[in-house]
């Protein structure tokens, strides 16, 4: 009787032996990471900004003046459902999406638009109700959202649509490196019909 | 008295061993051919995962399920997927209740495909198929006969337009086959949704943000066979995991794996008892082979199968194809965990039916290159006639998702911070033509094991195949 418990025992301390050896957590490394590098700072290339009211005093008379462009630089997005250009956004009765493609890719030539709207007779920026600028800069897809002036069908907002390349800012000279595209818009209110139904289901949901 | 016990005895235990040596030669035979010469046995043997016993409501609901349910009005279309309960409840709805109304009602009216683009511009509710989905596999999960159609051999598209007809318990729809349109009237029973939900669908999607989409088409000189929709700018940002792509462990090819009959149970199921077995620790495969049937199992996952004698017979009927292809494909599922499996090309052969599937995570592909040339092909290839599968090929993973994050899914940052700099030859041409342009993941036969995949933009044009990682959400 003896005889089998000492044996039992020696099996349970065999045992617990090798679950302490199986059970064993690695020991953690404490060599620390070797050497530190010192990154070297990348110098950036400093982008300078591009100031409107520089490009409006230089160019006043080929941006506001009454004149006519062929050159295309980007073509202006169309609504296909009625051909007009930018697509109106509810519930906003003046919002308009406006949307260009560029007609060439070029990486380190940049497009920018400069959208305007005639007001009593003066051009005056259209800014863009997201950014605040009326200036969009982009390699390929330009898009802008902007509130027109006028509201009714007997009232006229004319757009004026100006677009070059960014290395060209310097020398801009009508059908040859600058786009003027004029755009008129009237713009009823959205009808009481179409209002009320849009304010009920506004209640109901 | 003794002795007619003992004779008793005899009689049964010799009618027992005559019993159990018939068992063995059904098994033996079903085992060695496909299928049994004696169609009133099958049934009793018919667990040898060749034919199908599999619910046919379960497939029909595992597979027949559109790409997307698009929502238009006017210009604005929203883009409805597995993610969005709307689009559950139009595909049940349909399903459900319009299909087998159509199969059964002669078309009102019969119209030329040019009529299908005016009809899906107006404000309507569309559902579209990946492919073309044959009439013969239609009736099969409808379960009615291909006699009991009046009308359409395929389904590629189904258009609700609920203005079009005034009663309101009345809603027109179209089914397009790719030849023509079919124009339908269907009374709105009570356990149909209401017609208001369809028109009213456009301004709920308004009301809850869902972000709307533009037809690449709108685009100056972007064009497109079938519709592909872009995401329009404004402020986007979908969560996309991260998915972890390996191997499934069963058919890890190694020798622990044949030897404790792993990757036989997997693959070969009941057939692993006459299948022989070739393998050794320098091959990069493993075959499993009889006078009929071959499977060779390769190290980077992929499964081939060939039916080794020569086929003679024709393709035969689809829905029988479908179903042999089908009980192939479910009968190890097991091994790619809970991702989709979605037929993406079904092309009718004069001996075969040629069967693409792809793989399918959260509501999004997760599409399979061979290498960068080639772009992207289809992970499990079949040739199937109504007899049984041909030929099969299977590249076998396993997906798990890994964490979400925010990535911009933004058209505009698209083509101006990746394509126009990375990949300007897609833009930089006069006409750009695509064949898709989505969200999806990639995945290699090269990849490791445990390889995280990120979202990307999959974008086919005409020349090539192009994957561009989603940038992450900005602020």
């Amino acid at each position: 009787m003896a005889k089998k418990v000492v044996f039992l025992l020696v099996m349970v301390f065999v045992l617990l032996l090798a679950s302490v050896t199986a059970l064993a957590a690695d020991t953690d490394s404490s060599t620390p990471e070797a050497g530190f590098t010192e990154d070297k700072a990348s110098s950036e290339e400093v982008i300078p900004e591009i100031s409107i009211i520089d490009l409006e005093t230089k160019y006043g008379d080929v941006f506001f003046g009454d004149v006519q462009s062929n050159k295309e630089i980007v073509s202006i997005v169309k609504d296909s459902d009625n051909g007009d250009e930018g697509k109106r956004i509810y519930p906003y009765d003046l919002r308009y999406f406006f949307e260009a493609m560029a007609l060439e890719v070029d990486t380190a030539n940049p497009v920018i638009m400069l959208m305007y709207i005639k007001a009593d007779d003066v051009y005056v920026p259209l800014v863009d109700v997201n950014t605040g600028t009326n200036m969009t800069q982009e390699i390929y897809y330009l898009n802008t959202t902007v509130d027109l002036l006028y509201l009714g069908s007997s009232k006229v907002n004319e757009i004026r649509i100006i677009a070059f390349r960014k290395n060209d800012i310097d020398e801009l000279t009508i059908d040859s490196n600058l786009q003027i595209i004029d755009i008129k818009k009237s713009v009823r209110p959205w009808n009481f019909i179409e209002k009320l139904y849009f304010e009920i289901k506004g209640i109901f949901n | 008295m003794k002795t007619e016990k003992k004779e008793r005895i005899k009689t049964r235990v010799l009618v027992l061993l005559v019993a159990l040596s018939i068992i063995q030669i059904g098994i033996h035979w079903n085992n060695q051919t496909q299928g049994l010469p004696f169609n009133f046995i099958s049934s009793i043997f018919s667990g040898n995962g060749k034919t199908l016993s599999l619910d046919v409501e379960t497939l029909k609901e595992k597979y027949f399920k559109p790409e997307a349910v698009i929502v238009s009005i006017g210009t604005n279309h929203w883009r409805l997927d597995e993610r969005d309960t709307q689009y559950h409840r139009v595909w049940k709805d349909i399903r459900d209740n319009y299909l087998s109304v159509m199969i059964r009602q002669k078309a009102e009216k019969i119209l030329p495909k040019e009529e299908w683009l005016k009809i899906i511009r107006s404000r309507c509710v569309r559902i579209d198929f990946l492919v073309n989905w044959p009439g013969g596999i239609v009736h099969w999960f409808g379960n009615t006969k291909p006699g009991d159609s009046k009308s359409f051999e395929g389904i590629q598209s189904i258009v609700i337009v609920p203005d079009d007809n005034v009663n309101q318990t009345i809603n027109t729809v179209y089914v397009y086959d790719e030849k023509q349109v079919y124009q339908y009237q269907v009374d709105l029973k009570n356990e149909f949704l209401p017609k208001s939900y369809y028109s009213k669908l456009a301004d709920e999607l308004t009301n809850k943000n869902k972000p709307r989409q533009s037809l690449l088409s709108s685009y100056p000189n972007f064009v497109s066979e079938k519709d592909i929709f872009v995401p329009k700018p404004g402020d986007q940002g979908y969560d996309h995991s991260l998915i972890e792509v390996s191997i499934p462990e069963p058919v890890v090819l190694n020798m622990a794996n044949i030897e404790n009959y792993s990757i036989q149970d997997s693959i070969l199921l009941q057939q692993k008892v006459s299948l022989s077995a070739q393998y050794t620790e320098t091959s990069d495969n493993a075959l499993f082979t009889d006078t009929e049937n071959l499977y060779r199992l390769f190290k980077d996952g992929v499964l081939e199968y060939k039916y080794i004698p020569a086929n003679t017979a024709q393709a035969g009927d689809v829905s029988e194809a479908f179903n042999h292809a089908l009980s192939f494909i479910e009968h190890r599922r097991s091994l790619v965990g809970e991702t989709d499996i979605v037929l993406t090309r079904i092309v009718p052969e004069r001996r075969y039916y040629l069967l693409e599937f792809s793989y399918k995570l959260n509501g999004v592909f997760v599409y399979y290159s061979d290498n960068e040339e080639k772009g992207i092909s289809a992970p499990i290839v079949m040739k199937v006639n109504s007899e049984r599968i041909l030929e099969c090929r299977w590249v076998l993973r396993n997906f798990k998702n890994i964490g979400k994050n925010s990535y911009s899914e933004s058209f505009g940052e698209l083509l101006n911070n990746q394509i126009a700099t990375s990949y300007p030859e897609i833009i930089d041409r006069e006409i750009k033509s695509f064949t898709r342009l989505e969200q999806g993941y990639i995945f290699r036969s090269t990849d490791d094991s445990g390889t995280l995949l990120a979202p990307n933009w999959i974008i086919s044009t005409d020349v090539r195949d192009y994957f561009i990682p989603l940038l992450g959400k900005k602020g």
